[in-house]
């Protein structure tokens, strides 16, 4: 494990080098340690990786930033790769800065920062995690005689960043453990598969699943197997709370990461405090939620995270924002700079988006929709920020009639539509709520961590 | 890196605990560029080394596997990590096992330009400056952002029964985001292109292109719902053979998910009209970015016919699939190469009536598993009689292994990335879910 922490000095060093030079330097130093440990139906494995662990200096003029990064993270090194940085750097110095992008940020000094854990995973022996495992591969081999084969996969990683520049000197470590169990089923001439996921800034504890979970697992498998196409149309639907967070992730989340409206690649900046969705909508992202996903205590800037609000009652309130961006267009700093690892650039992103609660019931919502699908376990999502289209797909719609379930199920099935016009469409929202891990991308590439989530909801929606 | 190699090969081979092992390394350096508009934002240099060693501990008929990669500063101190890594094989020993390949020999290729390798700012700048000439005459429209990557690689494979190998590859990639602008309304075209060398990217080509497909969204509509011929067109029709590539690999049936069976049929719906189906693993074609001279196993690059004539051929295998199921090693899959077919596009944009021409999805990638698909569709082009109206929205859906087998394919060749095949498809008929 490398302890980005221990050559503090030498990054303020560095980055105070690059400052000289420019009107802002500073240095990012990243780590993560992973122990992934795989089961399948015949082979198990326990890799041990240190990807994505190294450095970036950051130079800035105003106008243009110039970056080196590297993994090879001997202080020797180091010095000499900011030395050979610094003499090809092509910014003119701060003359003529267009953009001051460490002028009036909050200075927090050197300050720490350790994620709290119920269960430290790296305090459970490996024996007992690897037994656990088994007894679960075994489990979800006997869900169904359909059931050809399983997988379990774990992972726990301490990912710790360091970053400093003239301001501030901040370190923290994130513990992050996941757990997915795969089943694939063939039956009919078809394959299928469907997964469990638990995952968050979490220890141990977030391994065990419940009756209910496997159960809904084995009957998920089996409606896949039997699944036809829905008759494309428009439907009233209930979305499953993960399917609620993929729609806020897609819809408002994407819309609003400000790098874009400087961009002019999203519609959200003319929209500012204007309604785009139902008044019950309020729409959150919040880096500082405890135990989610995308959880981190200051972003990759070196912002300390705090949620932001971006739609209040059906009310597009604030973006999502990185340092440039909010620096560029006036706005505050929300702690959204993210990068995927030390190796690609900075963005705004998202961290955990969700829709929050209210007061209905699940059967209040089926009540109130009359007939319509359930939708759950979403396989993706994609938006437009430009023209607001939206694509979100699940594996599963489950018909229901008068409150009850039919019993006839679609797969896949894909909602499309127009972002403001879904949103408008939500008539009710659920008192439940649940967080879900997932992997966001910028484009098609820039994978990050996000927790997405929310309550059940009520809307409308075209099917396909 | 060769020396840290070896030496850490040493270490593996002085322990008792480790009965095979291999060793790869990469050294990656990169330059990456972004633009907002014209406007240069950032300019980034990564420069990155990694060792990855994997060690099996056999005992019987069974062994363990564990693995661990270093950084440059831990290469001198590999011996922890290869203590702890045989700590966890001891705790795994119940896996198959499986003997890795032995030497062989590796063809050369050339996978990259030496400009890349040389002088890889110089491409980005010369890009950079294509982009920027390109768009300077666009028409109500604009580069809005675009990023240029170009990428070095060196790889090298060592493993403990006689393999070793080295190779050098380039790589350029693009992405871009084109608007375009009719009053108040603006819309966007997006592209990701990758190639080997600089000259296979067409900067001013597919800018253009994009400026175009953003103009044609300003008017477009949405399709109308129900059946309809859909022709489906250049970047997304790769992603119509990954389901046929997933089922075939040695992997799917070993783990008895495959539905395919040799000298049968892949596609199970109707087959009058379809162009026979062809897929050919090639990792060996120089300008495409799936090729290798050996894959991460250490087996040789070789081509494999997957599908003939739309009937199952042959899996493609890893060296430990292969071993699983006692047949030869074909290395990991490499660039697509599909068969094309005897249709100009004009004829098949042509069809029976009305023709969907789709030439932007949201995200068009079918389940590998069940092959289903259902896609939003971001551009089209309805065609009817000669007329043609831009449609966006709504979708489309169906099944790869049900549809394919009608589908015609056209004379014209694409080839992108790792991909080499018909530039469209022609499905007759295909459920649209719009106005």
């Amino acid at each position: 494990m490398i302890r980005t922490r221990e050559f503090r000095d030498t990054l303020r060093e560095l980055a105070g080098d690059i400052a000289a030079r420019t009107s802002y330097g500073s240095a990012l130093a990243m780590s993560k340690k992973s122990l992934t440990i795989s089961i399948d139906s015949k082979n198990r494995s326990i890799d041990e990786k240190t990807f994505g662990s190294g450095v970036v200096f950051r130079a800035f003029d105003g106008s243009l930033f110039e970056e080196y990064a590297t993994n090879d993270i001997s202080i020797d090194s180091l010095k000499e790769s900011v030395g050979s940085f610094l003499s090809t750097l092509s910014l003119p110095g701060s003359a003529g800065a267009e953009v001051q992008l460490g002028r009036d940020l909050p200075a927090i000094g050197t300050a720490d920062f350790d994620t709290p854990v119920m269960l430290d995973p790296r305090d459970i022996p490996l024996d007992q995690k690897v037994e656990t495992f088994e007894e679960l591969k075994e489990v979800l081999m006997s869900l169904d005689k359909s059931v050809k084969d399983v997988r379990v996969s774990y992972s726990e990683s301490s990912e710790t960043s360091t970053f400093v520049d003239g301001s501030n000197d901040l370190s923290q470590e994130i513990i992050r453990t996941e757990i997915a169990l795969v089943a694939y089923a063939n039956a009919r001439g078809k394959t299928v598969y469907d997964y469990l996921i638990h995952g968050g800034t979490t220890g141990y504890e977030i391994t065990s699943f419940s009756p209910e979970e496997l159960e809904r697992l084995k009957t998920n498998l089996k409606s896949l197997l039997s699944a036809t196409f829905i008759e494309p149309g428009t439907y009233p639907v209930i979305t499953s709370p993960s399917t609620t967070g993929i729609i806020a992730h897609e819809s408002f989340g994407h819309g609003v990461e400000t790098d874009l409206f400087l961009k002019r690649n999203a519609k959200a900046k003319f929209y500012m405090n204007k309604e785009i969705a139902s008044p019950l909508v309020i729409m959150k992202d919040d880096p500082s939620l405890p135990g989610g996903y995308g959880t981190y205590f200051f972003d990759d800037e070196g912002i300390l995270s705090r949620p932001t609000t971006i739609i209040d009652d059906g009310i597009l309130r604030c973006g999502l924002s990185d340092l440039y961006s909010a620096r560029a267009l006036g706005v505050p700093a929300t702690g959204n700079g993210r990068r995927e690892s030390y190796a690609r650039k900075t963005y705004a992103r998202m961290s955990n988006t969700f829709i929050e609660p209210q007061k209905a019931t699940l059967e209040e919502l089926m009540s109130m929709a009359g007939s319509g699908i359930y939708l759950e376990s979403p396989s993706g999502g994609i938006e437009d920020p430009q023209g607001w289209g939206i694509q979100i797909t699940v594996k599963l719609g489950r018909e229901f009639k008068k409150g009850k379930f039919t019993g006839r199920v679609f797969s896949p099935v894909a909602i499309t539509g127009y972002v403001p016009d879904l949103l408008k469409s939500i008539s009710g929202i659920g008192n439940d709520f649940s967080m879900s891990p997932g992997h966001c991308g910028k484009g098609y590439k820039e994978m990050i961590k996000v927790g997405i989530g929310g309550p059940h909801i009520l809307a409308k929606c075209r099917l396909g | 890196m060769w020396n840290h190699i070896d030496r850490i090969a040493k270490e593996l081979e002085s322990s008792s605990d480790i009965s095979q092992w291999s060793i790869t390394g990469t050294h990656n350096r990169e330059d990456q560029f972004f633009s907002t508009g014209t406007r240069a934002e950032e300019f980034r240099t990564v420069d990155s080394r990694i060792i990855t060693v994997e060690i099996f501990h056999i005992n019987g008929r069974l062994q363990g596997i564990s693995s661990f990669s270093l950084q440059p500063h831990q290469w001198a101190e590999s011996r922890p990590h290869i203590e702890r890594a045989c700590e966890y094989v001891k705790k795994l020993h119940s896996n198959r096992l499986y003997i890795l390949p032995s030497q062989q020999r590796y063809r050369k290729l050339s996978l990259c330009s030496a400009e890349l390798k040389d002088n890889s700012r110089a491409v980005i700048d010369s890009l950079w400056s294509r982009a920027s000439k390109a768009s300077s005459k666009f028409r109500n429209g604009k580069l809005s952002t675009l990023e240029l990557f170009t990428r070095y690689r060196e790889r090298y494979f060592k493993n403990s029964r006689g393999c070793a190998g080295f190779y050098d590859e380039g790589l350029v990639f693009m992405d871009c985001v084109v608007t375009a602008t009719s009053g108040a309304v603006e819309t966007e075209s997006h592209g990701e292109y990758s190639y080997r060398s600089p000259e296979q990217m067409k900067v001013e080509a597919y800018l253009e292109r994009h400026l175009q497909q953003a103009k044609d969204k300003i008017h477009a509509a949405l399709p109308p719902s129900g059946p309809c011929a859909v022709l489906i067109g250049r970047e997304s029709v790769q992603a119509l053979f990954e389901p046929f590539i997933y089922h075939s690999s040695a992997k799917a049936f070993d783990m008895g998910i495959s539905v395919f069976k040799q000298g049968e049929q892949v596609c199970t719906g109707d087959r009058s009209g379809g162009t026979p189906l062809t897929i050919v693993s090639d990792p060996l074609l120089e300008k495409a970015t799936q090729s290798f001279p050996f894959d991460k196993d250490g087996v040789s690059a070789k081509r494999a016919t997957v599908i003939k004539n739309g009937v199952f051929s042959q899996m493609w295998a890893t060296a430990e699939y292969a071993d699983y199921l006692k047949i030869a090693p074909t290395g990991e899959f490499g660039n697509c190469v599909v068969d094309c077919g005897r249709h100009p596009i004009r004829n098949l944009a042509r069809g029976p009536e009305k023709v969907l021409r789709i030439e932007e999805f949201s995200h068009f990638r079918p389940d590998p598993a069940s092959g289903d698909f259902v896609d939003e569709i971001r551009l089209g082009y309805l065609i009817n009689r000669g007329k043609i109206k831009p449609v966006k929205g709504g979708s489309i859906s169906g099944n790869v292994f049900r549809f394919l087998g009608d589908a015609r394919f056209s004379s014209e060749m694409y080839s992108s990335g790792k991909y080499m095949g018909p530039a469209a498809v022609l499905f007759p008929q295909i459920t649209v879910s719009g106005a």
